[in-house]
């Protein structure tokens, strides 16, 4: 054929109509697709029967119930246990993301023994037998010596783990079982020097129809975070009132129906002043205040002269109008709460501040009531056999000195834990031979790192019982790793959980992955390779028998269906006639300090506070990769933590959005942080979110931003010892 | 149009989003991740290339401090009907390769990544920001690919992954629903946010049934749609009793007379 114009036409058009009706485009095309997509690195799930095992998360002290989904084995996701108690069917964003702990790439591995230096990060691997035989040789050897005492403890457990631990320092003769103290210790000494009872203070929050919080973060993390989530939820149903009085607008300020910002550290003020109003117009529950409040009138005088509303106005830089507004909304409600404690409650609060807040509760009358404050017994379910000491036991009880220098006859603060560094520091006290940490970070967690590091330092020998490779782990000399709460069986103390308390029963989802063990298992076994006093303290031929031995008859019970709820709701666990109040009487305060801020105000013109955030964790624990992927970019950019700063204050220091500039307190110097200009945060304060810089961990959370510890150091109450630093002066370059 | 001219009544599942109950914890999105195997990088701070099927904004009444105010919004995919909820939603009329189809029997929008060859058009016709695309091969730290379900397949680099309601969900409740000769429940499909949200806010079902909670929900005074005036008709529904938040669903073009 020849080939002329119209034929090579017809030809054209007829392979592109060919073309286009024939599917071999499209076909390449998916076929192409395909082909550059068949990776063999991408994974293909294995497939398999879908079945539900039920257990405990330990992420933090809620304790919540979980279900998780197992497909053939494995486990692939965790969601709250619907007839869970302490937190009937849902759990925190931290819970959800459990299963990444077990293969974390920062879990430790197997027992190791620290080669060369502390800090040189250089390891041994040995096995489980000689890493309890190192333990136990040790600790033999400082008994023989006589130096029982100077072995301590920091200790984050509760339960049966937290007993074991106490029964084995008792017989082995050493006081030095130290623990972090948090808002639940303010709110032991508030109950106990108010009402001379022993107890924590529980806010019936449901039943309140008035919550008035004092820069509490109800729905950041506080308390157990889904009890409040809950509460929340329901309060917009009831209508109940929500004011938030903090410096910054938190995610609960936001879902308040009132955010009433204020000058930091006055919040205290700001009660005195409300109660003030309240009393001047005679909105106080009368017949409560002069049938059990002594020193009323000495009360009354005090506010009246020391805080008239527009001298109260002045310090919390509130408006008068509206702090007289929300004493009458606070005083006209029948069942208003005022809650206090700053943050989720990772750091105690004055004694002082807090009796200033809780005298609102006084006023209104609105003690153990329902949709009141009431008190709560420590709860209890361990009555094992008494023990005997020997004369070692005794005499390292006896003379043996706390290394944190709390005192033995406050039995309320028993643990300073925050004084232990000035005093190792200072040489007011020698440093522990041994440490053992467990359930706890200290390095990370306490304020003042340098201060924390150094006394670490003096300390000889440091075992770590982390699953993690944290920040005092990679100190320690010897790391025993624990089986993590998805390997294991233990018994988890709830006492805050939706409505009520009571203990569950963690048990394994997978055998343990690694070369690890349960804490409490390593610990009786250590035990019995001692001397007969302390190893007769341990009957038990391990914690499995421990557990069942602690809850004898109601074991069946627990080991079905998982916990044991206690009867009663918390609220009304203390009655009225188990304690002195309101039998006897309280006494009004009169007379109050704020708690001061470190730092001269002519060097650091601005005041740096901390910021809690769900999405963060700043326990010995910290976040998962999931969890740290949804933090904010207004939070962590890179690897910079992110400082909130009101837009007047910024342009008073020529600051722009995104600019890394250097933060310098009294205690760190030059740290870098990046810019976010808000209308979120009170002038002339900056504002730091909790939970990064991390040094320890994995890659997905390791020197992201700033560790807020590192910037102040410990403020310590006069009234009860605690640990109460909150602001610290500042100022940015 | 399959399914389009069906005698049986179509479902149409969508979700009602009560802003006032949701504290922004951000349970929903890790609740997601979890379930959709949606991987993660060493640094997801830069927010345009970190994957989030759901995402919780925190929006603001632009005010000056105090009066500034926040609120959280998650934000899945709006699996919009398109004008008229005949199916044309943005991202389906642009995608070349039918890799993302309107699924008339339950008004879900579906994304298959093998169809899918990276072309980001349903990213730019989408109006809310609800699809991701995969820069990079998703790497998981050694062993923890055994916690992937395989009711998701793993995505690979260079397609674009959105929210699905959960389809495989649906799927197993059908499935066993079929087997047991009956319908599916309201309860027995529910996606991992709605699932997870330890507030409540998020409800979920079907829109077309009066006898489902999110049929009368989506009728509340004060529910809203985002960007209404687009005419892509979402199945997302959010409730605020907030008027500055039910104006900012719409605030499309700043300063914009209604």
């Amino acid at each position: 054929m020849k080939i002329n114009r119209r034929n090579f036409l017809s030809l054209g058009v007829g392979a592109a109509a060919g073309l286009a009706f024939s599917p071999i485009g499209i076909k390449l095309m998916d076929d192409s697709s395909i082909w550059t997509q068949n990776w063999s690195w991408t994974p293909v799930p294995a497939d398999g029967e879908i079945s539900y095992k039920d257990s405990v998360c330990s992420f933090c002290d809620s304790k919540c119930g979980i279900s998780v989904r197992t497909i053939a084995g494995r486990p692939v996701k965790i969601k709250g246990r619907e007839d869970y108690p302490a937190n009937d069917g849902k759990i925190c964003p931290l819970g959800l993301s459990g299963l990444q702990l077990l293969y974390s790439p920062s879990r430790v591995r197997t027992p190791l023994k620290k080669v060369g230096k502390r800090d040189s990060n250089k390891w041994q691997e040995i096995t489980m037998d000689e890493a309890i035989e190192i333990l136990s040789e040790k600790l033999k050897d400082i008994r023989e010596k006589g130096n029982s005492k100077d072995v301590a403890a920091i200790s984050g457990s509760s339960g049966i783990r937290y007993a074991l631990l106490d029964r084995f320092f008792k017989v082995y003769g050493s006081r030095n079982l130290l623990k972090k103290p948090s808002v639940q210790d303010s709110y032991k000494h508030l109950v106990s020097s108010m009402h001379s009872v022993r107890g924590n203070l529980k806010f019936d929050f449901e039943n309140s129809d008035f919550i008035l919080s004092f820069g509490t973060g109800l729905f950041d993390g506080f308390d157990n975070p889904v009890r409040m989530f809950k509460v929340n939820s329901n309060k917009k149903v009831s209508k109940a009132t929500f004011v938030q009085v903090e410096p910054y607008l938190s995610n609960t300020a936001a879902i308040s129906d009132e955010w009433l910002p204020i000058n930091p550290g006055t919040e205290a003020v700001l009660a005195l002043g409300i109660a003030n109003i309240i009393i001047i117009e005679s909105l106080y529950d009368k017949d409560f205040v002069s049938k059990y409040g002594k020193n009323f009138n000495d009360f009354k005088s005090f506010l009246f002269k020391n805080y008239n509303v527009d001298k109260v106005s002045d310090i919390t830089g509130i408006e008068t109008k509206k702090i007289e507004s929300l004493a009458r909304g606070f005083a006209r409600a029948s069942k208003p709460i005022a809650v206090f404690g700053r943050g989720v409650g990772d750091t105690a609060l004055s004694l002082n501040e807090a009796i200033a807040c809780y005298s609102l509760n006084l006023l209104k009358g609105n003690v153990d009531k329902k949709g009141g404050v009431s008190f709560l017994k420590d709860y209890n379910y361990i009555n094992w056999s008494t023990i005997n000491l020997d004369d070692i036991a005794k005499k390292g009880l006896l003379e043996g000195e706390r290394v944190d220098e709390a005192k033995t006859n406050n039995v309320i603060t028993d643990s300073i834990l925050n004084r232990m560094p000035d005093a190792i520091n200072s040489s007011r006290k020698d440093a522990p031979e041994l440490l053992i940490v467990e359930n706890a970070n200290p390095v990370y967690t306490m304020s003042n790192t340098k201060e924390v590091l150094k006394s670490f330092e003096k300390i000889s020998f440091i075992v770590s019982f982390s699953s993690f490779m944290d920040e005092t782990a990679s100190l320690a000399d010897l790391i025993i790793p624990d089986d993590i709460y998805l390997e294991k069986r233990e018994d988890c103390l709830f006492e805050n959980g939706v409505n009520n308390f009571g203990v569950g029963l963690s048990s394994p989802i997978v055998k343990p992955l690694f070369k690890t063990e349960n804490f409490s298992d390593v610990l009786i076994k250590i035990a019995k390779k001692l001397p007969s006093a302390v190893s007769n303290a341990f009957q038990w031929e391990n914690y499995s028998d421990c557990l069942e031995d602690t809850f004898d008859e109601k074991w069946s019970d627990l080991e079905e269906s998982g916990f044991i709820k206690e009867k009663n709701s918390y609220r009304y666990v203390i009655k009225r006639n188990d304690f002195a109040f309101p039998k006897s009487f309280f006494d009004f305060m009169t007379n109050f300090k704020s708690a001061s801020i470190d730092g001269g105000e002519e060097e650091y013109p601005l005041t740096l506070i901390p910021a809690d955030t769900i999405r963060l964790s700043s326990t010995f624990m910290a976040n998962t990769p999931f969890v740290t992927k949804i933090v904010s970019d207004k939070i962590l950019k890179g690897n910079y933590s992110l400082i909130q700063i009101n837009s007047e204050t910024a342009k008073k220091y020529s600051l722009k959005n995104g600019k890394v500039v250097s933060l310098t307190t009294p205690f760190a110097k030059d740290i870098k942080v990046m810019v976010n200009i808000s209308e979120a945060v009170v002038p002339n304060t900056i504002v730091l979110y909790k939970g990064l810089g991390h040094k320890g961990y994995d890659d997905y959370i390791k020197d992201k931003g700033v560790n807020y510890n590192e910037l102040i150091s410990y403020l310590e109450d006069k009234d009860t010892g605690l640990d109460i630093a909150y602001g610290i002066r500042a100022k940015i370059v | 149009m399959k399914g389009g001219h069906n005698n049986k009544k179509n479902k149409k599942f969508g979700m009602v989003i009560n802003l006032d109950k949701c504290t922004g914890c951000g349970s929903c999105m890790v609740a997601c991740m979890s379930e959709n195997n949606v991987p993660f990088k060493k640094d997801e701070t830069n927010k345009l290339d970190s994957i989030t099927w759901m995402r919780v904004y925190k929006i603001t009444n632009k005010k000056k401090f105090p009066d500034t105010e926040f609120c959280f919004l998650p934000r899945p995919c709006m699996h919009c009907g398109g004008h008229g909820d005949h199916g044309h939603s943005p991202c389906v009329s642009v995608c070349p390769a039918t890799a993302t189809d309107y699924d008339h029997e339950t008004g879900i929008v579906s994304q298959i990544y093998t169809r899918c060859f990276g072309c980001r058009y349903c990213m730019a016709a989408c109006p809310y920001h609800a699809r991701y695309f995969n820069w990079w091969d998703p790497i998981w730290p050694e062993g923890m690919e055994k916690t992937l379900s395989p009711n998701v397949s793993p995505r690979m680099r260079g397609v674009v992954e959105k929210c699905s309601f959960c389809y495989h969900r649906y799927q197993l409740a059908k499935e066993k629903a079929y087997l047991e000769e009956r319908e599916v429940e309201e309860g027995e499909y529910q996606t991992a946010c709605t699932e997870a949200c330890p507030s409540g806010a998020i409800t979920f079902g079907d829109l077309n049934n009066p006898e489902h909670k999110v049929y009368k929900l989506k009728k509340s005074p004060n529910a809203f749609r985002l960007l209404e005036k687009l005419q892509t008709n979402p199945k997302v529904y959010y409730i605020s009793s907030k008027k500055w938040v039910r104006d900012a669903g719409d605030n499309y073009i700043l300063n914009d007379k209604k």
